[in-house]
C-alpha cells in the first residue's frame, strides 16, 4: 500500500543525499553548447557550399575546400558532445523518478566487464587501422573514370 | 480483474518475437553460404561470385537479427536483463561473431587491405560458424532451462537491487554441455548451409557451383535432419515447464511440448507444412536440379520456426525457464512491458506491412537476374 502510494518517486529510496540528484552541470553545460554551436556552423557550412555550387564556384574557393575537410572530425566531436549530454545529463536515473543507475547494473564481475572493454578495444583499433589504409589509399586512388 | 487486452497484447508480442526469429533463421542462409566458401567455390573468380551472392544480402540478416533483438528486448524486458545481463559471455560470442562480418564485406577486396582478404574470408566462416550454432543453442535454452534466480522484490534491497542473477560461474556458455542444446544449434548451422546451397543454386549462374551446390545439398540436408529429428524427439518426449493460469505457479509436466502442440492444432498445422516444405524444397533440388527449391524450403523454414517458438511461449508454458528454481522462470505474462508500453508499440507495429513490402520490393530489384561471372566486371560497387 505504501509502495504503491509512492511509487512515482520510488527510485529517490536508493539516493542517500540531494547532492546525488543533480549531474555534472558543467560537463553537460559545455557539451550542449558545443553540440549546438557545432550544429549552427555545420548548417551554416552547408548552406554556403550548397549557394556556390548551384552557382558553380565551389572550386574556385580553395579556403572553403579546405575548410571542410577540416570540418570532417568536427562532425564526431559534435556527435560525442551529444551523447555526452544524454549520458551524463541523465544521471542518476536510468528512469526519471524510478531507477537510478546505481540500482540497474547487472550481477557481473567488474573484470568481466574489463575483459570485454579490452576486446572491444583491440579489435576496433585493428579494424580502424584497416579502414584508415583502404580509406587513404581510396583517396590517393582518387574517382574511377565512371565518376563514381 | 483479468485484463484481458492485457493478455492479448502479451500473446500478440509474442507471435511477432517469434515470426522475427523464424525470418531471421531462414536469413541465417547467409551465415551458412559463407561456411561454403572454400567448398562451392575454387577459385577467386568464383569466390567473388559466392561471396557478392551472399554480400548483397547480408545486410538484410544483420538488420533482422537486431529487430528481432529490440522487439524482444521491448516487449519483454526480463528476458533481456536476465539473459544478456546474465549469459554474458553467449551474448559476447554471438556480438564479437557479427561484428567481424560486418567489416569483412566491406574491406576484403579493397586495395591496401593490410590484413589480407584471406582473412576476412576466415572472418567470414567465423561468423558463419559461431553465429548460427550460438543462436540455436541460445534458443535451445528456452526448451531445457537455464540456471538463473529472479527475484522481483530484490528490486527494494537497497544494497543490491538486482532483479536477476545467473547463478554459475560459466554465465551462459554452460548451454554448450546440454545435448539437446547443441542438436539445435548445429541443426541450424546445416540448415543455414541447406539454404544457402539452395540459394546459391537460384542466384549464382556458373556451372560449376551449380553442381557443387546439388552435390553438397544432400551431404548437408542429412546432419540437418539428423540433428533437427533429434531435437524434436528428445523435446516433445522431455518435461516442460507449466504454468498455471490461475496462481502462475510453475510445475515440470511430462509430454509438455507436445501437449502443447496437441493443444494448438493450428499451431500443430503450421509445424507440419512447414517440414514439409523444407523437405520438398530440398528434395526438388537434389532429385530434379531445381533452381526453384529455395521457393519451397525458404517459407517452410519460416514457418517451422514459428511454429517451435509458439510451443515454447503459449499455452502457459515458460519461455525462459530456470533449473535454478521453478518458480524464477519467465513466461510472457511475468516478463512483458507494462501495458501503455505494448499498446504504444502495437500502433508501431501496424507499420510492418510497410517494411516488409519494402523489404519484397528492394529484394526483388537486387535479384531481378542471376548474377555471373560478366557482372562482376561490370559492377563498380563488389565486395
Amino acid at each position: 500500500m505504501v509502495l504503491q502510494e509512492n511509487f512515482a518517486y520510488f527510485g529517490y529510496g536508493y539516493l542517500n543525499n540531494t547532492s546525488s540528484i543533480i549531474p555534472n552541470v558543467p560537463l553537460t553545460f559545455y557539451s550542449f553548447h558545443v553540440m549546438v554551436a557545432l550544429g549552427f556552423f555545420f548548417i551554416l557550412l552547408f548552406g554556403v557550399v550548397l549557394w556556390l555550387t548551384l552557382k558553380k564556384e565551389l572550386m574556385n574557393h580553395r579556403w572553403l575546400l579546405y575548410l571542410m575537410v577540416v570540418s570532417v572530425p568536427l562532425v564526431y566531436i559534435a556527435q560525442q558532445a551529444g551523447w555526452i549530454v544524454a549520458e551524463v545529463g541523465r544521471q542518476p536515473w536510468v528512469i526519471q523518478d524510478l531507477l537510478p543507475t546505481v540500482a540497474a547494473v547487472s550481477r557481473i564481475d567488474a573484470s568481466a566487464v574489463q575483459v570485454t572493454f579490452w576486446m572491444f578495444g583491440v579489435l576496433f583499433t585493428v579494424l580502424l587501422i584497416a579502414e584508415l589504409r583502404i580509406m587513404f589509399k581510396a583517396i590517393k586512388t582518387g574517382p574511377n573514370e565512371g565518376g563514381h | 480483474m483479468v485484463d484481458t487486452t492485457y493478455i492479448f497484447l502479451q500473446q500478440y508480442w509474442w507471435f511477432i518475437v517469434s515470426l522475427l526469429a523464424a525470418l531471421l533463421v531462414f536469413l541465417l542462409f547467409v551465415q551458412g553460404g559463407q561456411t561454403l566458401i572454400y567448398t562451392v567455390a575454387k577459385n577467386e573468380d568464383e569466390r567473388r561470385l559466392v561471396i557478392n551472392s551472399l554480400g548483397r544480402k547480408w545486410e538484410f540478416t544483420f538488420t533482422t537479427l537486431v529487430t528481432f533483438g529490440g522487439a524482444f528486448f521491448a516487449s519483454f524486458p526480463l528476458f533481456y536483463s536476465t539473459s544478456f545481463g546474465g549469459a554474458y559471455w553467449v551474448w559476447m560470442a554471438i556480438l564479437f561473431a557479427f561484428i567481424i562480418q560486418a567489416v569483412s564485406y566491406e574491406y576484403r577486396s579493397r586495395a591496401n587491405n593490410f590484413l589480407g582478404a584471406k582473412t576476412y574470408e576466415v572472418f567470414l566462416i567465423l561468423n558463419g560458424l559461431l553465429g548460427t550454432i550460438l543462436l540455436g543453442t541460445a534458443v535451445g535454452t528456452f526448451f531445457s532451462g537455464s540456471e538463473f534466480s529472479m527475484v522481483k522484490d530484490n528490486i527494494t534491497n537497497i544494497a543490491n537491487p538486482v532483479i536477476s542473477a545467473w547463478e554459475n560461474p560459466f554465465h551462459g556458455l554452460e548451454a554448450v554441455l546440454n545435448v539437446n542444446n547443441v542438436a539445435l544449434g548445429l541443426a541450424v548451422f546445416f540448415l543455414s548451409r541447406v539454404l544457402a546451397l539452395l540459394y546459391f543454386m537460384n542466384n549464382i549462374d556458373d556451372t560449376n557451383i551449380l553442381a557443387r551446390s546439388k552435390k553438397q545439398l544432400l551431404y548437408n540436408a542429412l546432419p540437418f535432419l539428423l540433428f533437427l529429428l533429434y531435437f524434436l524427439g528428445a523435446t516433445m518426449l522431455a518435461q516442460g515447464f507449466a504454468v498455471d493460469p490461475e496462481n502462475g505457479v510453475v510445475s515440470m509436466e511430462n509430454y509438455k511440448y507436445l501437449h502443447n502442440l496437441i493443444a494448438m492444432p493450428a499451431v500443430l498445422g503450421v509445424l507440419l507444412v512447414g517440414v514439409v516444405l523444407v523437405l520438398w524444397g530440398i528434395g526438388l533440388s537434389v532429385f530434379k536440379t531445381s533452381s526453384k527449391g529455395i521457393w519451397f524450403a525458404g517459407p517452410g523454414v519460416i514457418l517451422t520456426v514459428l511454429a517451435l517458438m509458439l510451443t515454447v511461449g503459449y499455452n502457459n508454458t515458460a519461455f525462459y525457464p530456470s533449473t535454478f528454481n521453478i518458480q524464477h522462470s519467465l513466461t510472457i505474462f511475468n516478463s512483458s512491458s507494462s501495458k501503455y508500453t505494448l499498446t504504444a508499440m502495437s500502433y508501431v507495429s501496424l507499420m510492418v506491412p510497410f517494411v516488409a513490402a519494402y523489404i519484397f520490393f528492394t529484394w526483388r530489384k537486387i535479384n531481378n537476374k542471376k548474377i555471373d561471372a560478366a557482372e562482376m566486371k561490370e559492377v563498380i560497387h563488389i565486395y
